[in-house]
């Protein structure tokens, strides 16, 4: 909703002093000369909604020339719109010119002429040349689609100051001969949302000059001009006014109430006013007319800004505010490592363009990129901010394959809809052929070869699959199970039987008889029981066996090795044993008939063979007990 | 009989070190399993990672186990996004073979991938196939020095079976300590988000949210709950059983 706003009028008065001293001092200096008549138009093509500014010029005549009558012009109507006049020195030559200005509004479109405009003057009649002019369809927006712009919006009341009172030209009151406004096309917007600012001047006079604009202040808002400036007519509280137009595109920066001051015009007008009232002034007014310099000033406006709403906001969010969308390329689909490629990421749509956030890109660890420069492409049509913003990165490959860069993101808020969207990018693709084999350049005083780049990580990734492994039923591990812990004891099992024999070894080194004087009776015993079945088949082995029974029984008893046992070393051992006299006389004689038998073999019977291995038996029975297991 | 004893031992304990025992795999399972196994890891060398899953999965259900099946497997929920069960398969195989080098980088990976701190993904227990491998070996040097003394004596010898002794002493200690560790029983996360409750119900309050990938020890188990534990944190909470597996099965 656009709003109205009141103006102020400051009026500087012209120093009239000055100017009718320069008058009375150039005035007799003005040399006669071919004067010239012309007629000129500010453009010659114009819209119904435009005005046209024809000014007419009379050169190297009087000064003091009479308004000139300005005839019908077909499909326009003529208002006078000013008077001025200027005189030159160049080179020592004085020159001078007045100008009448008069504003043409356009009735109907098509071609039209300005016919040929007479002047009588010094008792010639001079004429303008014809001017073509075309007329269009009126293409600027209808009265009341602007913000502030309606027929019936009235422009505010004159203010009470200074010059603002004073007469203007065409008689009317200060405030309805011009004033300046300000309105936007909304007063309450959210950050970053564009909120055009018009300002406008209102004039049913000519100016003397150029105006200066000072914008207003716009502390908390970023801004952007809107060119171009636009003039068209306007009616005003009744009244047809020519309007200029200026338009600005303000972004907030924050949330909460901010004010945009004033804007003022400084402008010089013609004053034509009796008021100077004494006949001096009255004099030289039609000489040099009056100015005045007045300064309009526009009513400040509060503007509500609202915070971007906190729900739905994305991650990448960075505070982009518009309508976007996102593009973004490779300049080259194939490139070889270590090739630089280009990518550009675009953004475009309406909004802030200038203050456009970059998207978020990730570049994978594949590539290596450099510093992201962005350039601006702004188009600035019916009041709107349009435009792209390209960010453009060099991308060098390290590696070389089949490489991709993941899509680029980019979130913003939409005022429209009052929600965020994210827009991305389609995914690239890059075919990256192995870097050709460099030759290193040769060097001066001694083989070169290329500096090695050092072993560098890329990217960070699992590993692969394993192609081979064994494939078994579940298992527990080996150390859980019951066989490890009993394999761990073998070694104190082994080392304990070690150690058994080693002393069961250790002991029969101590006592040498030990063992095999213990177990001699048994051996003789089992010994004789084996022998026992050659009774029946060979009486001479048996013989031989009872004798080698013997030897061992009575070896084993005395510590002696039965080998090549004889009858004295036994005798000797039977006597150190303490052994009953008897028994040493039984062994003395059975060792005889051992002896004898080995030479009369066959004289042997089998009662005989028995007998002596009863003798035997209770020889062994009979040492035995006298031993008694003493060792 | 001692040096076959010393290097027998020392085969036993290799065996165990690289996890290349694997009991009796018969004939034609092992060979459906095998050729089950290859044809996923083509899939998974193709990039379809679904595929390389299912075939993976059909070796588990066909009773078959296995440092690499675990590791292939893992590799592929990793590239799927299911990251709590590629860190349960991780860890499955790095039980199993603990010296592995590509598991444990993986694992690693994944780990940092989750923001878990190191103090807590490692412990003895981890250790304990190399810990009895050394007990072993210190077992059998020392008795062998031992009975090498019944024999014969020195100084070298006296040292020897002192040094010995002192090895089989901390490798012992060591490896009952990395028993029980790995004696328990430690779990994975499998969902998203994890809401540990200080009870086990879901009318009790959350004490702390576990991210999915992360292990924990599992302590007590009551009705459809859980309870876990962060010893590195000194956090223990209730979360349903359905959210977290174990990995030793």
């Amino acid at each position: 909703m656009a709003a109205w706003h009141g103006f102020k009028i400051d009026d500087i008065p012209m120093k009239r002093a000055f100017c009718f001293l320069v008058a009375v001092s150039l005035a007799g200096s003005l040399r006669a000369g071919d004067m010239t008549w012309t007629a000129q138009v500010d453009r010659n093509t114009i819209t119904m909604n435009d005005s046209l500014r024809l000014q007419l010029t009379l050169s190297g005549g009087k000064l003091s020339v009479s308004q000139p009558d300005i005839p019908d012009i077909p499909g326009f109507r003529a208002g006078f719109a000013g008077q001025s006049q200027n005189i030159s020195f160049v080179n020592g030559a004085i020159s001078s010119a007045v100008t009448f200005t008069f504003l043409l509004e356009p009735q109907a479109p098509g071609d039209h002429t300005i016919p040929p405009i007479p002047l009588s003057v010094g008792g010639q009649t001079l004429a303008t040349e014809p001017l073509s002019i075309k007329v269009l369809p009126g293409s600027a927006a209808p009265l009341g689609s602007r913000p502030g712009l309606s027929d019936g919006a009235a422009p505010p009341a004159a203010g009470p100051t200074g010059g603002a009172q004073r007469n203007l030209p065409g008689g009317a009151t200060p405030g309805q001969n011009f004033f300046v406004a300000t309105a936007v096309d909304k007063k309450t917007a959210h950050v970053g949302e564009k909120i055009t600012l018009y300002f406008r001047f209102y004039s049913r006079v000519s100016l003397l000059s150029q105006p200066g604009y000072q914008p207003p202040d716009t502390t908390g808002f970023l801004t952007e001009d809107l060119p171009p400036q636009r003039q068209y007519s306007a009616t005003a509280n009744g009244l047809r006014y020519q309007v200029t137009e200026l338009a600005t595109a303000l972004f907030p920066t924050a949330a909460g109430k901010f004010t945009i001051g004033p804007a003022a015009l400084h402008c010089h007008v013609q004053n034509f006013s009796p008021n100077a009232g004494d006949e001096f002034s009255s004099l030289f007014s039609g000489f040099f007319g009056q100015t005045q310099q007045v300064v309009l000033r526009s009513d400040p406006l509060t503007i509500t800004v609202l915070p971007l709403p906190a729900a739905g906001r994305p991650a990448g969010f960075r505070g982009d505010v518009g309508r976007y969308q996102l593009s973004a390329a490779l300049d080259k689909s194939a490139v070889s490592v270590h090739e630089p490629v280009t990518l550009t990421v675009t953004v475009s749509g309406e909004g802030n363009i200038k203050a456009l956030s970059q998207p978020a890109m990730e570049v994978p660890p594949e590539f290596k990129a450099y510093e992201t420069l962005s350039s601006l492409n702004i188009s600035k049509k019916n009041d709107q901010v349009e435009g792209s913003k390209a960010f453009t990165t060099v991308l060098k490959p390290e590696v070389s394959g089949s490489l991709s860069l993941p899509p680029v993101r980019f979130s913003f808020f939409d005022p429209r809809t009052g929600s965020y969207q994210t827009v991305q990018s389609q995914k690239l693709s890059l075919s990256v052929a192995p870097a050709p084999a460099g030759e290193a350049p040769p060097a001066a005083g001694g083989p070169s070869f290329p500096l090695a780049e050092g072993v560098r990580e890329i990217s960070q990734d699992i590993r692969f699959i394993k192609n081979t492994g064994a494939l078994a039923p579940p298992r527990a591990p080996l150390w859980e199970r019951p066989g490890f812990k009993l394999f761990q004891g073998l070694p104190g099992l082994a080392f304990g039987l070690l150690w058994i024999g080693t002393f069961l070894k250790e002991r029969s080194a101590a006592h040498p008889r030990g063992s095999a004087f213990r177990r001699a009776r048994a051996r003789a015993e089992r010994a004789a029981a084996r022998a026992r079945p050659w009774l029946d088949k060979d009486l001479p082995r048996h013989r031989e066996a009872l004798h080698k029974i013997f030897l061992d029984y009575l070896g084993a008893k005395l510590g002696l090795s039965p080998q090549g046992l004889t009858l004295e070393p036994i005798q000797r051992g039977l006597r150190e044993a303490g052994v009953a006299p008897e028994a040493v006389v039984d062994v003395e004689a059975l060792a005889a008939d051992f002896e004898r038998a080995r030479y009369t073999p066959a004289l042997l019977s089998r009662s005989e063979e028995e007998a002596c291995a009863q003798r035997l038996a209770a020889l062994v029975r009979t040492l035995d007990s006298q031993w008694g297991g003493k060792s | 009989m001692v040096f076959a004893l010393i290097a027998a031992t020392a085969a036993l304990h290799a065996v165990t070190a690289s996890g290349r025992y694997t009991g009796g795999a018969r004939g034609a399972d092992a060979e459906d399993a095998q050729k089950l196994f290859q044809d996923a890891n083509k899939a998974y060398a193709s990039g379809d990672f679904a595929a390389a899953r299912d075939l993976y999965e059909d070796i588990v259900r066909q009773g078959m186990d296995g440092a690499a099946l675990d590791y292939n497997l893992g590799n592929t929920y990793f590239r799927l996004g299911q990251v709590g069960r590629a860190r349960l398969l991780y860890e499955r195989a790095l039980a199993r073979s603990p010296a592995d080098d590509d598991i444990r980088y993986n694992r690693d990976l994944l780990q940092q991938r989750i923001g878990e701190t190191p103090e807590t993904a490692d412990g003895l227990g981890g250790l304990a196939g190399l810990l009895w491998g050394l007990t072993s070996v210190a077992n059998v040097a020392f008795f062998a020095l031992l009975g090498i003394g019944l024999f014969r004596e020195s100084e070298t010898l006296w040292w020897g079976r002192w040094l010995a002794g002192i090895f089989l002493a901390l490798f012992l200690t060591a490896s009952l300590a990395a028993g029980r560790q790995a004696a328990e029983r430690r779990g994975v996360i499998l969902v998203p988000r994890a809401e540990a409750r200080t009870g086990p119900s879901p009318e009790e309050s959350v004490g702390f949210v576990i991210p999915e990938g992360q292990r924990v020890v599992l302590l007590e188990v009551i009705n459809d709950w859980i309870q876990v534990g962060l010893p590195g944190k000194g956090l223990k909470g209730w979360v349903p059983r359905d959210s977290v597996e174990a990995v030793r099965r």
